[in-house]
């Protein structure tokens, strides 16, 4: 009985904790929700923080930059101007200053003291002076005859020479302050290009070993071809005129043929007092190291780099593992003219993101986000810097804008996101292992409660359970212990109540029983003398039955009758019920013909039976009297039994159809059950007669209702009669026979003679009642054409 | 004869026997037999009364066979005497709803029609 409590207990506390569990589980489930809806709300903020940062970041690096590399290019540009106006000035105030520029020619230290080079066939000033003045052997008049090995200066070019003395003054203290320079120089107009250059240098033995040939070309169209044009071209341009500084002219970058590494030589040219003619150009080798240097150091983010590139893409400036990572590749031994370019072409890259990449069109800060390059992501700013007028080689001046670029790898920019988002993540982990800490934590208090609560409920459902065990084994003396104030102590007591109560009453019950007991002996004498008389009466109608059945039985047709028949063989078969049902069947010749009858009589016993005989002997009379009309002759039968049974007073109608066979055509007449036609392949049709009369015996005249059809019949089709006693057949569960099966049983055996037919019919049906009681006569008539 | 299972029970308008119950449903006017229902002639005598105290009251009917799963040929006869009576007293209106998947059902309540013409034969 203990076992009672334990269970009632342990469903008790099953019920409880998987309701605190649950209770618990969504709790967590919608906190943990809320973190993780939490954390990527975080996130997203923080990636559009970092993002917009990032940018400002890289947008003002980039513009500080591009001011820096401007700063850098223009202050060299400035120097030049200055050096520029003076030497303007000097051109134009040339009478004005003749005094000067003569005296300047003859003193000391300005004085150019050119001395003609035999080997090399030029005139170059000797080391010491405070600029380098060469000139070109193309500008000596040819040699005299007495003097071999010894030419004069053509003297328009010595004059040219004396005018610009005074520069010996500005060239040499420009190139110390300012901007890194590399040298600055002065180059005559058209025949008469020779050059003042600052610091000193034996600038024709350079040139004579860099560039043969040069000492007989005339030195523009020789070292920069198509500039001077470029220049005269501006004359037509009153505005430009106007504005010396908008003249500055920018090589490309180049490698500096002396060994300096990357330089740009700025050009500005000067004009003669009417501003009609070419009047000769200031020059300065601007060494870029300091430029370049500046681009390589810059550092972004981790592994970020920037570079400078010209229009035409080609990089001048970039660190070597951000030409590396943007795939540049340097195409050497180009030339443009006398100059060697640089050449790292962007769309020559091994990249082909980096091939594809345009440089900016306007002068936007641009943003090319992400670029995937070589399988990694980067963040690509480029902005273009101020114009500047650019000659490259052979080409015309052009305008020139130099881009800078940012390349960053994303995963730099947005490490502190993912940082950031590392952190939450870490830190949901860490709310969702608490929550379920707490829930675990929870959940074992809580039990720990219901089990001792239960402990007690169940301690009292236990003793009641083993009292009413006791009560169940007959011990009334039984009482529970249960003293508590809740309802169990109320359960307790009315239990007690009831089982004095049971005590009480079963000692009366003892005496109650026999007094009951004398009555039932009473009773049953009573019986018993009560089924005396009814054996007696069962006997007078069992015999009564026994009669029944004899008659139905008595008229049917002998076999020996049946196989007299020609053309046809038939075969029958009725087993009455226990209590007879009035089946009828009958199979007659009648000239070459044959009349077959089949019908059930409604309801059992001793007047369906005697109904069966009056249609067996109206059929009978009828065929005697050779009736031929079939639907005369069976209202003639309906009318007899119709007037037979108000007679009598019997309460009993009857299906009947009614056959006529004559040369493989079968006729059939009245409403009974369906007629299975079987052919001769084994093919089934059912011939329904609910239209071809009515039940017999219940109207005087059916005339109106009788109908008639006919089936064609070839040798071996085989027709298939039957009594509802067949097909309502039921079986152990109550499920009736049916027509299907009966049609199944009938196409098995069809091929075989009737009466092997009939046989399997019959068998079917009894195998399928099996022990249920068999409530109807079983009759079928099987015929087959022979 | 000790066999009492057939033995109707209930009152004049609700007949149960094992198995079966017939029972008239006044509001409707709707007579209702279920169950199956193998009585032997006499034993129909109560659900003919029923039937006949019913078209006398009143000439609208209604019958319904949907869950009478066998009538045996007895209780046949005693629809097609109930119908004949009704032909008889005339201006009836009575309706008869059956099923077509009950075997006896169809073979047998067209009868009706033919003993009452004025019948309504609902088969679903």
């Amino acid at each position: 009985m203990a076992t009672t409590g334990s269970r009632f207990r342990t469903k008790f506390v099953l019920v409880a904790g998987v309701g605190l569990v649950i209770g618990l589980t969504l709790a967590a489930l919608a906190s943990l929700r809320g973190i993780s809806s939490l954390g990527s709300d975080a996130s997203e903020e923080i990636r559009k923080g970092l993002e917009r940062a990032s940018r400002e970041y890289l947008t003002n690096h980039l513009e500080d930059t591009a001011q820096r590399v401007e700063f850098l290019r223009g202050r060299a540009g400035a120097e030049l101007g200055v050096l520029a106006a003076v030497t303007q000035t000097l051109i134009d105030q040339q009478a004005a200053l003749a005094p000067l520029t003569a005296a300047a020619a003859a003193a000391g230290p300005l004085r150019d003291a050119l001395v003609y080079d035999a080997r090399g066939e030029w005139s170059q000033t000797p080391a010491g002076e405070p600029t380098a003045v060469a000139v070109w052997g193309y500008l000596h008049a040819p040699a005299a005859p007495n003097q071999p090995g010894l030419r004069d200066i053509k003297p328009e070019v010595r004059a040219a020479v004396a005018q610009t003395a005074l520069l010996d003054l500005l060239l040499p203290a420009q190139l110390q302050h300012g901007a890194e320079k590399q040298a600055m120089y002065f180059i005559g107009p058209e025949g008469a290009e020779y050059l003042r250059i600052a610091p000193y240098a034996d600038a024709a033995g350079h040139a004579d070993q860099l560039y043969p040939g040069h000492n007989n070309s005339p030195f523009w169209g020789f070292y920069f071809p198509g500039i001077v044009d470029g220049w005269k071209r501006w004359l037509a341009d009153p505005a430009r005129m106007r504005e010396p500084a908008t003249q500055l002219t920018g090589t490309a970058p180049y490698t500096d043929a002396g060994g300096s590494g990357a330089i740009m030589t700025l050009f500005q040219p000067v004009w003669d007092a009417t501003r009609t003619r070419f009047a000769g150009a200031v020059g300065v080798d601007v060494t870029l190291g300091q430029l370049i240097r500046y681009v390589q150091d810059l550092r972004l983010a981790g592994s970020g780099f920037a570079f400078l590139a010209q229009d035409n893409g080609n990089v001048f400036a970039v660190r070597d593992d951000g030409q590396n990572i943007l795939g540049l590749q340097e195409v050497r031994g180009a030339s443009g003219g006398g100059v060697d370019i640089f050449q790292r072409f962007l769309h020559q890259s091994r990249d082909p993101a980096i091939r594809a990449l345009a440089l900016p069109s306007g002068d936007a800060v641009d943003y090319r986000d992400p670029v995937a390059i070589g399988g990694q992501d980067y963040v690509v700013v480029l902005k273009r810097l101020a114009p500047f007028n650019a000659w490259s080689g052979s080409a015309d001046i052009v305008p020139e804008r130099w881009t800078l670029g940012f390349v960053v790898p994303a995963a730099e920019i947005y490490a502190s996101l993912h940082k950031a988002r590392d952190t939450i993540a870490a830190s949901s982990r860490g709310i969702l292992f608490n929550q379920i800490a707490i829930t675990l934590f929870a959940l074992a208090v809580v039990m720990l409660g219901i089990f001792l609560v239960s402990r007690r409920m169940t301690g009292a459902l236990v003793d009641l359970a083993a009292g009413a065990g006791k009560i169940a084994q007959k011990d009334y003396e039984v009482r529970v212990d249960v003293r508590s104030d809740d309802e169990f102590g109320a359960l307790g007591r009315a239990f007690n109540q009831m089982a004095a109560e049971i005590r009480a009453n079963t000692h009366d019950l003892e005496r109650l029983v026999e007094q009951r007991t004398a009555q039932l002996q009473r009773a049953s004498r009573e019986i018993m003398a009560l089924n005396e008389r009814l054996a007696q009466e069962n006997l007078r109608l069992g015999a009564e039955l026994d009669v029944a059945r004899r008659l139905q039985l008595m008229v049917l047709p002998p076999e020996r009758e049946l196989a007299e028949i020609e053309g046809l063989d038939v075969a029958g078969y009725m087993r009455p019920a226990d209590e007879v049902g009035g089946d009828y069947y009958d199979v007659l010749r009648a000239g070459d013909g044959v009349k077959i009858g089949i019908g059930d009589v409604t309801g059992h016993g001793l007047e369906s039976g005697v109904l069966m005989l009056m249609i067996q002997t109206a059929v009978r009379t009828l065929q005697a009297a050779e009736e031929r009309d079939a639907a005369r002759f069976l209202n003639i039968v309906n009318k007899v039994l119709y007037q037979n049974i108000q007679r009598v007073g019997l309460d009993r109608t009857a299906t009947l159809v009614l056959l006529d066979y004559a040369q493989g055509v079968l006729r059939l007449t009245g409403q009974h059950e369906e007629a299975v036609v079987v052919r001769q392949d084994g093919s089934i049709e059912r011939i329904d007669t609910i239209d071809l009369g009515m039940p017999v015996g219940i109207e005087v005249d059916i005339a109106a209702f009788i109908a008639r059809t006919e089936v064609r019949l070839s040798p071996g089709d085989v027709v298939v009669l039957y009594t509802d006693g067949i097909t309502e057949a039921e079986d152990i569960h109550g499920e009736q026979y049916g027509i299907d099966r009966l049609c199944e049983v009938v196409r098995r055996a069809h091929e075989r003679p009737a009466t092997d037919i009939k046989q399997a019919i019959v068998d079917d049906v009894m195998r399928f009642i099996g022990a249920q009681k068999v409530f109807d006569d079983i009759t079928t008539v099987v015929i087959k054409r022979r | 004869m000790t066999d009492t299972t057939t033995r109707p029970t209930g009152s004049e308008t609700d007949i149960k026997g094992p198995g079966y119950r017939v029972w008239f449903d006044l509001p409707a006017r709707t007579l209702h037999f279920e169950g199956v229902l193998r009585l032997s002639t006499s034993e129909y005598k109560p659900i003919e009364d029923l039937l006949d105290g019913v078209l006398q009251a009143s000439p609208t009917l209604a019958l319904r066979m949907t869950e009478l799963q066998f009538l045996n040929s007895s209780g046949i006869n005693m629809l097609y005497k109930f119908a004949i009576a009704a032909r008889k007293k005339g201006e009836t209106e009575i309706k008869v709803h059956g099923s077509s998947t009950i075997p006896w059902q169809g073979k047998s309540l067209p009868n009706l029609k033919k003993f009452l013409p004025a019948i309504v034969i609902a088969l679903d």
